[in-house]
């Protein structure tokens, strides 16, 4: 798999010392540890130590000269995570979290600037109205099979009665309105929206430069 | 390079294949293999992170926001709970009617053949119940066969659906009467008093019958429900409604005719009418034979089937009208104008 040339450099200037590296590294590559965290059921408010955790053994091995291939950046890094998860549900072990899918701008961080705050409630605001953007754009029946599942959290089956379709019909509807709801949401990202997304981690630097 | 240019956001993904497993991914669905496979390559590819992104917090949204169930109107229900919206299934969700029917329909062909040949059943009977199988499953496969492609034609917004399922029932018809004509006998089998048509002529009139309960009571009114729940699901409820209550402006789908269910009723009547008095006439002139009872027996059962399968279809056309009125009244009254 590739690694790109800018990674490569930032992974060189990583091992050579320079702490401004450590930080642009960690402003791309924090919300990717912190989303894997949450899928893997750590809670929101653990996340991201789990994140920083990780970020730190990364920067720890990269200078120990560690990462033997570029090529294998993904796999390596994808290990220390794993790692990393395992180890906090040694410490946490009733910590588990069962719904995962936590947006990190709606992780109560209360330390955040007024501004930055600001920012975010504006970026969630572009995600609500993107969302409901998706919905009104979708099919009547695939908008509430989706809803039923997502929003109430009913079961297949509590669907396929309540709609009086078939559970197989109820699945494949689903998968349908999941991958439409998908395309109506990241096809709605090829504006100025994109780099408002995450503005814990996207603020200042990025705009000043 | 600058800080920014370092860290350039790719415009596409190098492995679409993984792109794809984005959806399973978020709504967890994924297996854990695909799970690990994406989570390594969203480390490489910043395309497909950004989409990750982008659906976690529009799923946050989804779980977390609790008026979005508000965007789901009455005529939204009405459509999704509605007859319309089960038109993609098998028959446009009309399964059952269409076994039943189907099974009724073959049965007759069946039982036809035992009774044309029942008053020598000691001679004939054996080769009969050997054919008859094959006489149930051939017409009762052309007749699912021919319902299916209409069904599949009038979704797909073709025309001639209930021409070729007309056609179908009546070539499976004509082929298996010909296949048949090699086993019944020219001469008369049923004695009679007065003189009696061959055992052949006899099954070609029983096959007309048949046929005429199929091209006046099932096919017709098939046809005509699954052409109106394509129509419903196109939206079109205002002409639905004129069409279903009888206003001037009702116009037909276009390849359906529209029988209501009060027209078929003179056929049903006619039909019924005809067949009291034949029947009668028919038992008053037999003559006693050791096979009379069966014959009578199966001329009885023949009936049933025949009205049986003419009612069943009247009924329940008449509730998918109901269905198809009530769908169009919900989702006009609801519908902001």
């Amino acid at each position: 798999m590739p690694t790109r040339p800018e990674i490569s450099e930032l992974l060189q200037r990583i091992a050579q010392g320079d702490e401004s590296a450590v930080q642009e590294f960690g402003r791309e590559y924090l919300p990717r540890f912190e989303s894997q965290a949450r899928h893997a059921g750590v809670r929101v408010g653990d996340s991201d130590d789990v994140a920083q955790e990780v970020l730190l053994a990364t920067v720890t091995q990269i200078r120990k000269g560690q990462l033997r291939s570029e090529d294998a950046f993904g796999s390596w890094l994808h290990t220390i995570i794993q790692r990393k998860i395992a180890d906090h549900f040694r410490t946490h072990k009733h910590d588990r979290n069962s719904v995962s899918l936590q947006s990190p701008s709606s992780s109560g961080n209360n330390a955040i600037p007024l501004s930055e705050s600001l920012a975010a409630r504006s970026a969630d605001l572009v995600v609500v109205t993107g969302v409901h953007k998706a919905l009104n754009a979708m099919p009547a029946d695939l908008r509430w099979i989706l809803l039923l599942r997502h929003e109430e959290g009913f079961t297949l089956k509590e669907i396929s009665g309540a709609l009086d379709m078939p559970m197989s019909t109820v699945y494949r509807k689903l998968c349908e309105a999941e991958e439409l709801f998908r395309r109506l949401i990241v096809g709605d990202d090829t504006s100025d929206t994109e780099a408002d997304v995450t503005p814990n981690h996207s603020s200042g630097e990025d705009r000043d430069e | 390079m600058n800080k920014k240019n370092a860290l350039a956001r790719s415009r596409s993904c190098f492995a679409p294949e993984i792109n794809s497993l984005i959806t399973a991914y978020c709504f967890g669905r994924a297996s854990e293999d695909e799970q690990r496979t994406l989570e390594i390559h969203v480390l490489e590819c910043d395309y497909c992170w950004r989409e990750v992104q982008r659906l976690e917090q529009a799923l946050h949204v989804l779980s977390s926001e609790r008026n979005l169930m508000n965007s789901i109107s009455a005529s939204d229900a009405a459509h999704v709970l509605g007859i319309s919206n089960k038109i993609d299934l098998p028959f446009g969700g009309h399964v059952w009617h269409v076994i039943i029917s189907c099974v009724v329909y073959a049965g007759l062909y069946g039982i036809t053949l035992l009774m044309e040949i029942a008053y020598r059943f000691d001679l004939y009977g054996p080769t009969a119940m050997k054919l008859l199988p094959v006489v149930f499953f051939s017409i009762l496969g052309t007749s699912v066969v021919a319902l299916g492609s209409d069904c599949r034609r009038t979704t797909m917004g073709k025309a001639y659906g209930l021409g070729l399922s007309l056609l179908i029932f009546l070539m499976s018809a004509g082929v298996l009467f010909a296949a048949l004509s090699l086993f019944l006998p020219v001469l008369p089998i049923t004695e009679m008093t007065t003189p009696s048509s061959s055992a052949q002529s006899a099954y070609l009139k029983d096959t007309v019958y048949s046929l005429l309960v199929v091209f006046i009571f099932l096919a017709p009114t098939f046809h005509f429900i699954v052409a109106m729940q394509r129509e419903l699901k196109r939206g079109r409820y205002k002409p639905a409604l004129e069409l279903l209550t009888g206003g001037k402006f009702g116009i037909s789908p276009r390849g359906a005719i529209y029988p209501t269910v009060w027209m078929l009723l003179p056929p049903l009547i006619i039909m019924a009418t005809y067949s009291a008095f034949s029947t009668k006439e028919l038992l008053g002139h037999l003559n006693p034979s050791r096979y009379q009872n069966l014959f009578v027996s199966l001329i009885w059962l023949r009936l049933i089937l025949h009205y049986g399968l003419a009612l069943k279809c009247w009924s329940w056309y008449q509730r998918a009208l109901n269905d198809l009125k009530l769908e169009c009244l919900v989702a006009e009254t609801t519908t902001p104008n």
